[in-house]
């Protein structure tokens, strides 16, 4: 109970260190990212770039069951754009590629986004786009006998390649609809066989979310999901980055404060001081493990963020990551400063009268 | 023999501005080697301030203060630190230990810094200290888990394990009760007929009366 007293006491003391910290976190956060003005992109609807007013009012819908026999007995499957997943393909390097089934409505109503099928099906065969990865394997023109389990659940279809699959395609969600990579997929235009499994799609109709509620999914306009769309921010991967750096620095900076400033150090040098050791020799010492805190935490915070900024593919440059390093370096070290000061300002026998704390 | 000589010893905080506090006003103390000494006063009068620049803690802003025959005023911060470490032992208000160190921990502090007790010497020094106080079986015990009187006896061995001249105790019972301040008060006493001088701070007017002489301080002035 007391150390959270102490520790209670050192935030209440430590108001500068966290103003100092918000200002960082506000710099960091909006006047850096603005200041180089792509870093940050409100209302920049990547995702659903494709949306027009033309599929304003249709919904996107999470269906409440994913097997299309039984959705076929609720909803009105006819208006069904999406995409329905029937199995995997292994290859004879046992790679497994999706087998995915491009529903009727998608490929007849949307944009192609260059995947182009013919809008009748061929009767011998069926088009496909095969996955990329298959590229060196086979070529355009070729046929292929594609099949994937055993039993009621096979599906076998002898396709022809009229393309691979390097561009991103529709993936339409209640949550968050966007374009997806299908690098690892085979998209088959066919009919759904009632064994596929489907998640959610575009409901291309004039029905509305409630009528769709009504028979248990989860559906909302498709403007609805674009005006959400307008509050999130594709710089959310740096400003995430950034406030767990931030935090991470705020931690270490309160830590070491509240070490600075009540906890044993400053007590413990007070009585060496009494008992013989000189000032100059504690804050020595003192100092150095200062910069020892700070170089931790500071590098913690630097790799952390560098190593996101590596693996994610976000709109943080690593020019701002150099410039906000440089201001939480510098807002860093005053605010470790001001505790340290203290420290080195202590009179042994009054930091001894506090001793209670401990 | 005097060992402590303070003539007109003046301490002014913060002088020239505005707060300037004037803390001790012309002190003058002689005290003889192995006398007991209770300095008395009520909060504020400059107890603290005295026990300090006694203590080599603090520098006069005036007056001498012949420590031993030395004038302490011409010392540096190192030689001052040196002079503590040596002549000094502090038992101080509210123990001054480190709750979360064992007994042994903050009992070799002062030894750190010592040039009577090599290193090798010294976890012999610690333990005859320890038996001599009663509280060698509690040497790997960490202080958090003491009573009141193990921590004052704690505070006295850290305070006696350099073999000082002068002891300062700074309220060694405020934090006590009667029969617990009488036992410290008896360990004192006996360091006394050892041949140390003890130098006591004390509200208690009957821990006072225990010791040879008493000196009262009000508003920086002995009266």
């Amino acid at each position: 109970m007391n150390k959270l007293k102490i520790l209670k006491r050192n935030v209440y003391s430590t108001v500068i260190l966290t103003f100092a910290m918000f200002i960082c976190l506000l710099c960091s956060l909006l006047i850096l990212p603005i200041g180089i003005n792509y870093l940050i992109s409100w209302g920049d609807d990547k995702n659903l770039e494709f949306y027009s007013e033309q599929l304003a009012e249709y919904c996107v819908i999470e269906f409440p069951s994913d097997f299309y026999k039984y959705l076929e007995t609720k909803f009105d499957m006819e208006n069904f754009a999406g995409i329905a997943y029937v199995g995997d393909y292994i290859d004879k390097f046992e790679n497994a590629y999706a087998i995915k089934i491009v529903s009727e409505k998608m490929v007849k109503e949307l944009p192609s986004l260059e995947y182009n099928f013919s809008k009748t099906k061929p009767k011998d065969y069926k088009e496909a786009f095969a996955p990329y990865a298959l590229k060196n394997e086979c070529k355009i023109g070729d046929f292929l006998k594609v099949s994937c389990y055993k039993g009621v659940y096979e599906y076998t279809q002898k396709i022809k390649i009229i393309g691979f699959t390097d561009n991103e395609y529709y993936d339409f969600s209640y949550y968050n609809t966007r374009l997806s990579n299908v690098s690892k997929s085979f998209l088959i235009y066919d009919e759904i066989p009632p064994y596929a499994k489907v998640s959610g799609g575009l409901m291309m109709s004039s029905k509305t979310p409630d009528y769709y509620a009504n028979l248990g999914a989860k559906s909302r306009t498709l403007s609805e999901q674009f005006n959400d769309s307008q509050n999130y921010s594709h710089s959310s991967d740096s400003v995430l980055s950034w406030s767990a750096s931030l935090l991470v620095m705020l931690m270490f900076a309160l830590a070491a404060n509240y070490y600075f400033s009540v906890d044993k150090m400053t007590k413990r040098s007070g009585i060496m001081a009494i008992y013989g050791a000189r000032r100059s020799e504690l804050v020595t010492i003192e100092l150095f493990k200062l910069v020892l805190i700070f170089v931790m935490a500071f590098a913690l915070s630097a790799i952390s963020v560098a190593i996101m900024i590596s693996a994610v593919d976000n709109t943080i440059t690593w020019l701002s990551y150099f410039i906000g390093l440089s201001i939480t370096f510098f807002v860093y070290v005053v605010s470790l400063s001001l505790g340290f000061i203290k420290f080195a300002r202590f009179k042994p026998l009054q930091s001894l009268s506090n001793d209670k704390v401990e | 023999m005097e060992i402590i000589k303070l003539n007109n010893i003046h301490k002014k905080y913060n002088e020239g501005k505005q707060n300037e506090v004037h803390a001790l006003r012309g002190v003058d103390l002689v005290v003889n080697k192995g006398d007991s000494i209770a300095i008395m006063g009520v909060s504020g009068s400059g107890k603290s301030t005295l026990l300090n620049i006694i203590g080599c803690l603090d520098k006069t802003t005036e007056g001498d203060y012949l420590l031993d025959g030395a004038n302490i005023n011409l010392k540096t911060a190192t030689e001052l630190a040196e002079i503590r470490n040596a002549m000094f032992g502090f038992v101080l208000q509210s123990y001054g230990l480190i709750d979360s160190d064992k007994v042994i921990s903050n009992v070799r502090i002062p030894l750190l810094f010592s040039k009577k007790y090599k290193p090798s010497e010294q976890n012999d020094r610690i333990d005859t200290i320890l038996n001599k106080l009663k509280i060698f079986d509690l040497k790997n015990t960490k202080v958090r888990n003491l009573s009141g009187g193990q921590k004052q006896r704690v505070a006295i061995a850290r305070a006696l394990v350099n073999d000082p001249e002068i002891i300062l105790a700074d309220e060694p019972t405020s934090a006590l009760d009667s029969v617990t301040a009488n036992e410290i008060i008896e360990v004192l006493k006996d360091l006394q007929t050892k041949g140390k001088t003890i130098i006591v701070v004390t509200h208690d007017i009957n821990v006072a009366k225990k010791l040879d002489k008493i000196v009262l301080i009000q508003d920086g002035i002995i009266q």
